[in-house]
């Protein structure tokens, strides 16, 4: 049997008394797109920070591609490719200077750097802003030079949070697509979203994490036997809250509108 | 901050008497000051240490102690005052040109105000009085010691025209500085608006030591008198003096008339301010789509020639491209440099009238260790400030990305900040002390530069081994640099006196080999701090952004 790419084990993370992981056991297979849903402040980023080796001080084994992320850490960020939840970059960087920058830490070949951010970024149809300062671009095309980054040095796992962020229609079909090729090239993909109808299509398979536990996970038809059937998103409400939305949205129309006093 | 806040209260209504609108005013204050405390607080995480700001109070209140000797030792009230409200002026000047411009100039809430329903002349009002406040603290540091010494030497009458004409200096200061930035804001495109700031922070700075040795050169000859010498009508610091001449019974028509453009003088610029307020942009320093940048070629060859691994040169070439467009390192580095450098030049000029070479020939023979000595202080500021940046977040790429010993990106920076800020200065003291003390200062000059290089590595570990432009700027001002200048100007201190003495060994060989002797000694010794440098692991590093 294959062994996993990614594989999680008893991870626990805390930040003071805080518990943001609690005893997580994960495994991410070769060629899968692995979804991974929750509403804010589940522990999705946490888990990913970890994943790729910046959050450390944690209890529990994970380990990509066999190599330990608490030990080898450095080792994990050469085989992962990484699209951070916020497209925060240096203003003052051209998008090649960006690109130059990340494929020299992968340890790419100057010509073979140049070649590939050139050709990434035109398939983003940002050639003609490849030496225009970050700082003038919006946050679709922010994130098409961050996934452009992530992808630079062909990495054997992908970690995505929100990686749709901001992106056109357009794009938003092209990395769909990107995706499912480089998932039949035997790629790992780790994909967080909370855009639950885009899971739902690409990925194999999805876990949905609720207050730092994995409360469900499995395919698509998995999850809709757990559940109440339906889509991905009627899944999630089922399995993580308490249903009631509507009430909560009669609450916030009433405190806008004044109409009932005002919590102080 | 209430204690502030309640400051600016009692001055609500003049404040809508000029169009401001009180209520948002002081919620954007507020928020202001609130920031400001967390992010000193941030840095210390906890610990004792003293704050950056508390680092500048202390080196203002050394300043202070400095100028309250001025009343004591100038026979004439007003001299000494002229004097010593020269040197608040101008270290207010400094203070806004190089740490403060970038508060003004903030556009850090820009997104956060530009949709909201808030005017410009109250957003420039919120401004003035954050920056105002902090002003106001430093000129207080400055200040006390000339408080109490002149308040014993003239009496309690002295006290409170001092402290208005000291109110007056930070209204001068405060809204001539702001004036310029109105001005350019007006006649200049919004995609030259920032490279003009910049350049008119170097200006100012230019003007600021100019008007500094117009003040010192108080003619030397003219018995510390200045009483009746006609460029007095033309001297801020003369008209601000003039408000404690009166108090001191000096009421000729000339103290009335200086006195009365002491407090007339900013009440105009302060008008003109409120006046031009409409034209602010709240986000004047956004980023707006500017000519495509070419890659460095410098950068890369530099990187290629200077650093061994992928690593290193990947960080040289980020840190030199930012060192060159980050608003928030130009402007609190660029005028600061400039600075040195005038002040180097200014002060080797001065020698070389013939005053010192004259009367003091061991002194002249011995200055230019002076002059290259005190040019090392221009280390602090870019190693200092190349940890700051706007946009702090963007650091994550260092915990993101493949970096497997952050100490290789710590000394990368340092070479560029070396490179391209240490050494060119340094390389201009050094021309101009050739030029006049000759070949045979061609020795110190080497010895000086080996002290550049371990000076250089002390400073790259004061500053707490944090990564280049992945910090926020320190809220309020940038003690920091303040704090470390008074560690490294020890440092300095006891090398340069150890060079000194080194000058006049003459056994067991004769000069200049045991100057020469001390290079490789300097060097071996920077190796130290370099290689504590090198090795900083992840766990040593403070305050990293995560992606």
């Amino acid at each position: 049997m294959t062994s996993p790419t990614i594989r999680i084990r008893g991870l626990t993370k805390r930040f003071g008394d805080t518990i943001a992981l609690g005893g997580l056991d994960l495994e991410v297979y070769p060629g899968e797109i692995f979804g991974y849903v929750g509403r804010n402040g589940a522990g999705k980023t946490t888990t990913i920070r970890i994943l790729c080796g910046i959050l450390d001080d944690f209890e529990g084994q994970v380990s990509v591609c066999g190599h330990d992320v608490a030990t080898d850490s450095f080792a994990v960020k050469r085989l992962v490719g990484y699209v951070p939840e916020t497209a925060a970059l240096y203003d003052e960087l051209t998008a090649m200077e960006f690109l130059r920058f990340v494929g020299t830490l992968y340890d790419l070949e100057e010509t073979d750097l140049e070649g590939r951010a050139h050709t990434l970024l035109d398939c983003f149809g940002l050639a003609a802003e490849a030496d225009s300062r970050l700082g003038t671009f919006s946050k679709g095309m922010r994130q098409k030079v961050l996934i452009s980054g992530a992808l630079l040095h062909d990495p054997e796992v992908l970690v995505l949070d929100e990686p749709l962020s901001g992106l056109d229609a357009h794009a938003v079909v092209v990395v769909k697509e990107v995706l499912t090729q480089l998932s039949r090239a035997g790629k790992t993909i780790f994909y967080s979203s909370h855009v639950l109808d885009v899971v739902e299509r690409v990925c194999n398979r999805i876990a949905l994490i609720d207050a730092g536990a994995i409360v469900a996970s499995g395919s698509f038809d998995e999850l809709q036997a757990l559940a109440r059937g339906g889509s991905l998103e009627r899944i999630v409400t089922d399995l993580t809250s308490t249903g009631e939305h509507a009430a909560t949205a009669a609450r916030i129309v009433a405190a806008v509108r004044g109409t009932t006093p005002v919590a102080r | 901050m209430k204690a502030r806040l309640f400051v600016f209260d009692r001055f609500a209504r003049p404040l809508e008497a000029v169009g401001v609108d009180y209520r948002r005013f002081r919620a954007i204050l507020g928020v202001k000051f609130a920031l400001d405390g967390r992010r000193q607080h941030g840095w210390v995480q906890g610990s004792k240490r003293i704050t950056p700001f508390t680092w500048s109070l202390i080196v203002h209140g050394g300043m202070g102690l400095w100028i309250s000797a001025l009343p004591l030792a100038i026979p004439s009230a007003f001299t000494a005052m002229t004097l010593s409200l020269s040197v608040v002026m101008v270290m207010l000047a400094f203070d806004l040109v190089a740490d403060y411009s970038a508060l003004l100039l903030d556009s850090t809430e820009a997104t956060l105000l530009a949709a909201r329903p808030v005017t410009a002349r109250t957003l420039l009002a919120a401004r003035l009085a954050h920056v105002g406040s902090y002003l106001t603290t430093y000129v207080g540091a400055l200040a006390l010691a000339t408080a109490v010494v002149g308040t014993l030497r003239w009496g309690l009458r002295f006290l409170p025209a001092y402290l208005l004409s000291l109110a007056a200096a930070v209204v001068l200061v405060l809204a001539t500085v702001t004036i310029v930035y109105l001005v350019i804001m007006r006649v200049v495109s919004r995609e030259r608006l920032r490279d003009a700031i910049l350049y008119a922070q170097l200006a100012m700075t230019v003007l600021t030591v100019a008007a500094y040795y117009l003040g010192s050169a108080v003619d030397v000859d003219s018995g510390l008198r200045i009483e009746d010498r006609a460029w007095i009508y033309f001297y801020p610091a003369a008209w601000l003096a003039g408000l404690p001449a009166l108090a001191l019974g000096r009421t000729s028509a000339q103290f009335w008339v200086l006195g009365a453009l002491g407090i007339l003088v900013p009440l105009l610029l302060a008008l003109i301010v409120m006046r031009l307020a409409p034209r602010f942009r709240v986000d004047a320093a956004d980023p707006i789509a500017v000519a495509p940048s070419r890659p460095s070629s410098i950068a890369r060859t530099l990187a290629r020639w200077t650093t061994r691994s992928a690593t290193a040169r990947a960080v040289f070439e980020l840190v030199w491209v930012l060192a060159g467009r980050d608003r928030q390192f130009k402007t609190r580095t660029y005028p600061g440099l400039l600075a040195i450098v005038l002040f180097v030049v200014a002060f080797a000029l001065l020698a070389r009238s013939g005053v010192w070479g004259e009367q003091f020939p061991e002194v002249y023979a011995n200055m230019h260790l002076f002059l290259l000595y005190y040019g090392i202080l221009v280390i602090p500021t870019p190693i200092l400030m190349v940890i700051y940046t706007d946009r702090p977040e963007a650091g994550w790429v260092y915990h993101g990305l493949p970096i497997e010993r952050p100490g290789t990106a710590l000394i990368a920076a340092v070479q560029v900040m070396f490179i391209r800020f240490v050494l060119p200065v340094f390389a201009i003291i050094a021309a101009v002390v050739l030029a006049m003390w000759g070949p045979r200062a061609i020795v110190d000059i080497a010895l000086a530069l080996a002290t550049t290089v371990l000076v250089t590595f002390c400073f790259a570990l004061i500053t707490g081994r944090r990564l280049p432009f992945s910090a926020p700027p320190p809220g309020g001002a940038s003690g920091t640099r303040a704090g470390a200048v008074i560690g490294g100007m020890t440092l300095v201190l006891l090398l340069g006196a150890g060079h000194f003495l080194l000058g006049r060994i003459n056994a067991p060989l004769p000069q200049p080999w045991p100057v020469i002797a001390a290079i490789p000694v300097i060097l071996m010794l920077a190796y130290l701090p370099a290689r504590a440098c090198a090795s900083t692991r992840w766990s040593d590093i403070r305050h990293l952004p995560l992606a």
